[in-house]
């Protein structure tokens, strides 16, 4: 960091930090803390007694099939709409990129699906998806029993990850088309001189110069699967049918202001937390390695 | 691009129109089935064509609950999580970016650690946070005795305690606290030459003079940018709001929406409405996303959230 011009101050920047620090102070690490210290103990819902139970929580977790299913199912539908999100996102991102007319038409309503909140989507689609209504009523008059997301659970499966893969897209594409944009017009110019055709270069020179972006969305991608897909599976879903996409978030919930079961929530919290710490750890390493921090 | 390909072109026109059906589609067929009456729904399945009755179904939801006061309150929520956060973090951005100070580290390590928690996981801690807000303060006071010896003297029993459930400020607090955006504001304090800071101390100016005249102007696009990411991001959560609010009054149009679904198994929904509601809930940022594009770009690019 160049240091040359700073303002020498012992406790101002602690001053200017600190409205920043207090809130964070009572709104993360208070909480957080609680967290751990939950998961250290069997607290009642009501009332303050709790009881230092060790490492019981955790093991009652892992020990729980319940557990495993959620995992299952988080992972599925965390793989699965990332995948999706990503493959859609390059492929608009490469083609609204080649030089043609009204792209900068495509490129801003692309971006629109970002302004519907996964709660509206799951409304919406609780509608449109409907077995009794829609096109899948259609469908079900050909072949009786072909859609039936509320007693399926792979369908429901499928058809969650559809629905977050597409509110994913945006962020993607935006992420992508910025990319793309870094990429050295020189570059693709003396590769078309050499012969190769537009599917060449793309695979050749725009794809490995943009991987990095790629795996900066990835992992974006997949923290938000893990926080922010709640909305999307509580209006859709509820976890349902049968637990299948009662993925972990919505498992912390549930095991929580339903099943009021704190400690075993907050030992899941704790769990989610250490995923999502590698997870981005991992980011901030890939990063600050190769683009020197400054993206 | 190089040189034209007109098979190449087709391809890409239709992956594009393709595209635009995909992102588009759903909002088309929300507004479509929000303009008929539930009668032609429920014979005719989905409305693929917009129908007459937009207006009426949408004061329909107006009259069945208050969406003017859950519009006013997800306004409200969204603008004070925007301002608090684009201020906390432009100033503590500066606070750690052009000062010379042992706090530094700490200051920096502090924040860097709640990009690694979000909300949605210590869901159940914070509204047990939100929903007694001076717990700390309380323990402190007991496990140091100083609330025996306060009420000893003083003959008064101190119970601190704030509940805000059902609040503004518990309904935006949770979310302005965390520090995506004073990384944001730090990356591009770092990118402003070290010269200009040199001219302001020459010139006398101390750090406050510099901040508010010097680096403020600068940083327009910046608040501009953030402000526009924040504002949707915040309009469309529900799980906080879910949880925090219990009193009609308070819901945000987001969680008002979803409670227009039918919750009884017996109960026929009526979907027009349902959808006309849905139609408020995401109209307005639709709105904010298109008209303030180049921002919500550039927001999303530098705080990839």
């Amino acid at each position: 960091m160049k240091s040359s011009a700073m303002f020498q101050r012992r406790w101002m920047p602690l001053a200017l930090a600190a409205p920043q620090l207090i809130i964070v102070f009572l709104f993360f690490f208070w909480p957080a803390w609680k967290a751990i210290w939950w998961s250290f103990h069997l607290v009642r819902p009501f009332g303050n007694d709790s009881v230092f139970v060790g490492v019981k929580n955790y093991l009652r977790i892992l020990g729980d099939d319940s557990f495993y299913s959620s995992l299952q199912a988080t992972l599925i539908f965390t793989a699965g709409s990332l995948v999706l999100a990503i493959f859609i996102a390059i492929v608009l991102a490469a083609c609204a990129e080649l030089n043609l007319r009204g792209r900068k038409i495509f490129r801003h309503f692309f971006i629109w699906p970002y302004a519907v909140a996964g709660a509206a989507l799951g409304v919406i689609l609780k509608f449109v998806m409907n077995p009794v209504l829609g096109p899948m009523a259609v469908l079900n008059g050909i072949w009786p029993g072909f859609w039936t997301p509320h007693i399926n659970g792979s369908e429901a499966m499928l058809m969650l990850i559809f629905a977050f893969a597409w509110t994913q897209v945006p962020f993607n594409f935006v992420i992508f088309v910025a990319a793309l944009q870094t990429v050295p017009d020189d570059y693709l110019a003396a590769a078309a001189i050499d012969g190769a055709g537009p599917m060449r270069r793309f695979f050749d020179i725009q794809l490995p110069l943009i991987a990095p972006f790629v795996f900066f969305a990835a992992v974006i991608n997949v923290i938000e699967a893990f926080t922010h897909s709640f909305g999307l599976i509580d209006t859709l879903t509820q976890g349902g049918p049968g637990g299948a996409t009662n993925i972990l978030v919505y498992k912390i919930f549930s095991d929580g202001f339903v099943g009021l079961d704190l400690s075993g929530s907050s030992t899941l919290s704790v769990i989610m937390m250490l995923c999502i710490v590698v997870l981005t750890t991992l980011q901030f390493r890939f990063f600050s390695d190769r683009m020197g921090y400054e993206r | 691009m190089v040189e034209r390909h007109p098979l190449l072109t087709v391809f890409a026109y239709a992956v594009l129109m393709l595209g635009l059906i995909f992102a588009l589609g759903p909002l088309y067929l929300v507004l479509c089935s929000a303009s008929v009456s539930n009668q032609q729904l429920l014979n005719n399945g989905i409305a693929l064509l917009p129908g007459p009755q937009l207006i009426d179904n949408l004061h329909a939801v107006t009259q069945r609950t208050d969406i003017g006061r859950q519009l006013f309150n997800s306004l409200m929520v969204s603008s004070l999580v925007v301002i608090g956060k684009l201020a906390l973090s432009s100033i503590t951005a500066f606070a750690v970016v052009y000062f010379r100070s042992p706090f530094k580290p700490l200051i920096f390590w502090t924040l860097f650690a709640t990009l690694l928690l979000p909300l949605e996981v210590r869901i159940i801690p914070t509204y047990a946070v939100a929903s007694d807000l001076f717990e700390p303060l309380k323990t402190i006071l007991q496990s140091t005795g100083l609330d025996t010896l306060i009420a000893s003297v003083a003959g008064i029993r101190i119970e601190p305690s704030l509940n805000l459930l059902n609040t503004y400020s518990g309904l935006s607090l949770p979310l302005i606290a965390s520090a995506t955006g004073t990384f944001l504001f730090r990356q591009f304090y770092q990118t402003i030459p070290p010269e200009l800071s040199e001219a302001a101390l020459m010139d006398g100016a101390g750090p406050l003079r510099f901040f508010i005249d010097i680096l403020l102007p600068l940083s327009k696009t910046n608040f501009a940018a953030l402000g526009t990411i924040v504002f949707i991001s915040t309009w469309k959560d529900y799980m906080w709001p879910l949880v925090v609010t219990s009193q009609e009054n308070m819901r945000t149009v987001v969680l008002g929406m979803a409670t227009f679904l039918p919750t009884e198994s017996g109960q026929w929904p009526e979907w027009n409405l349902v959808m006309a509601a849905a139609l408020f809930a995401f109209i307005p940022p639709v709105i904010v996303i298109a008209l303030m594009q180049r921002w919500f770009v550039k927001g999303l690019i530098g705080v990839g959230k």
